[in-house]
């Protein structure tokens, strides 16, 4: 009776510490979603686990801001965020990106109303700096 | 407070448990074409007696490419000197090939101009190059004349280049400590976009050069320099910080660095030293190595070892037995670990205050 006591505790601490593990994945993609990582180890070179981009208006080269900034993998679209104030974005690697979808959502309220933009997310290239050209010049 | 530092207890719990690995340094050869004085890794022109050949790399790769994180994961090539290796040119396209992500650290003393072409067109990620010091005290420290007009035209060219991430690093030493302003106009000059300063640790050829040590007095001017220029500089996209080497009081620590201090060896950064041994930081003692990879899967290792990494209680001897910022610092970086000593080189948070 003592042994399976002992087993069944054995199973129930392995069972806790998996979903320990599993809360513990969650939460800590969760972060890293919200504030990209970035490291640049003692004597190694700086990588960050993010994309930054800029969306900026093709003619006057002006930050557009609240463009709906979609990743996009194997077709599906995975989260999106907003572009800031000056036309910035980041877009942390814990969520994998094929391309990325760049919409207007407000209408004219940004500046103008621009048309939708697809670009590949290439993660040995530099910032992304996307030209949008408006619905109506 | 920022979000970052707000979170970053939890996240550093989180990241302890979940020990995903993000940042693997390939020390790819020991071979090195300078001879300075303070090598962490002891190196020489020759290279290492057991080292791995170019087809154990290229095998170990595609191991990795095939089950490894690649999405999440930067390969960080570093030697010795990497760009000595002679079949790198093979190893780089390899990893092309296999769609791996790396950056690289070098001397910058090969940075020929098809050299850069030809890490450009490699795919490289991020670079960092050092400069420690202007050119009497770069040349001094790294042992060989010519040295510092070599690495400075390397940055040229690679600031003349658009690469995703690049910065140089600097070993601060009692002898350079008071070049840095000039220092810092240089590489603004040269085009250069971050820099991170070091101090120099008690490892490999720095032992027995202890004069290349900042005192207390020394270490607190370097980071007061970095407090007091950061933030300008930050406003001009320049970016200036101390390592991520050592703990340091919360209050400082916010002034001098962007990330909150961390020693992720082997909960988030590994390595595959030249002769194949698996460890954290390449410059962390040998007796942590976890295995090798010429008779281990690193991915397993990785996974079922490496527990002196993620608990560090057995760390809480010296000067952290009883310290009251154990919870915050456990035992300081894990490369200033001193085995003979049995307990950390050198309390960073004690030099910093003064303590």
């Amino acid at each position: 009776m003592a042994r399976q006591m002992t087993k069944s505790q054995s199973f129930s601490c392995r069972a806790m510490e998996r979903v320990w593990i599993m809360t513990s994945r969650f939460l800590l993609w969760l972060i890293g979603v919200a504030i990209p990582v970035f490291i640049a180890a003692c004597y190694g070179m700086p990588y960050q686990y993010s994309k930054r981009g800029r969306v900026v208006d093709r003619q006057t080269q002006e930050g557009i801001p609240n463009i709906m900034v979609t990743c996009v993998r194997a077709g599906n679209d995975q989260f999106s965020i907003p572009s800031w104030d000056d036309g910035r974005f980041e877009l942390s690697y814990d969520l994998p990106c094929d391309d990325v979808r760049l919409t207007d959502t407000d209408g004219v309220d940004n500046g103008g109303e621009y048309k939708q933009r697809v670009v590949s997310f290439c993660d040995t290239c530099g910032d992304i700096v996307v030209e949008m050209d408006k619905a109506v010049p | 407070m920022s979000l970052r530092r707000l979170l970053h207890p939890l996240n550093r719990r989180l990241e302890t448990t979940v020990h995903p690995l993000r940042y693997l340094f390939i020390e790819i050869t020991q071979r090195c074409n300078l001879k300075c004085l303070h090598c962490g890794s002891d190196c020489s022109a020759r290279p290492m007696p057991g080292e791995l050949t170019t087809e154990e790399w290229l095998r170990f790769f595609g191991h990795l490419a095939r089950d490894g994180p690649v999405d999440r994961m930067v390969l960080v090539i570093t030697g010795g000197e990497p760009l000595c290796h002679p079949e790198l040119e093979r190893i780089l396209a390899g990893l092309r090939e296999l769609g791996l992500t790396w950056g690289m650290v070098t001397n910058g003393h090969a940075l020929s101009s098809a050299r850069v072409d030809q890490l450009v067109r490699a795919g490289i990620s991020s670079i960092t190059v050092s400069l420690d010091g202007l050119e009497a005290s770069h040349d001094w420290l790294r042992g060989v004349p010519g040295a510092f007009q070599r690495a400075t035209a390397g940055l040229r060219r690679l600031a003349g280049q658009d690469l995703p991430l690049f910065d140089v690093v600097t070993c601060v030493n009692p002898r350079n400590l008071d070049e840095l302003p000039q220092l810092l106009e240089l590489l603004r000059e040269l085009g250069v976009p971050a820099w991170r300063l070091f101090s120099i640790f008690p490892r490999g050829r720095a032992r027995e050069n202890r004069e290349l040590m900042l005192s207390p007095v020394q270490f607190r001017r370097m980071l007061g320099f970095i407090a007091d220029e950061r933030l300008e500089l930050a406003r001009e996209d320049f970016s200036l910080s101390f390592s991520c080497e050592g703990y340091l009081p919360p209050d400082l620590d916010g002034k001098v660095r962007d990330e909150p201090y961390f020693c992720r060896a082997g909960i988030s950064i590994g390595s595959v030293l030249c002769d194949g041994s698996i460890s954290a930081c390449p410059n962390i003692p040998r007796s942590l190595v976890q295995g090798n990879i010429r008779t281990d899967d690193l991915l397993q290792v990785w996974q079922e070892r490496f527990e002196p990494f993620r608990q560090r209680s057995w760390m809480q001897r010296g000067p952290c037995e009883g310290c009251h910022e154990w919870s915050r610092c456990l035992g300081n970086s894990m490369h200033l670990w001193d085995e003979e000593a049995g307990q950390t080189a050198c309390c960073t948070y004690r030099m910093a205050t003064g303590d």
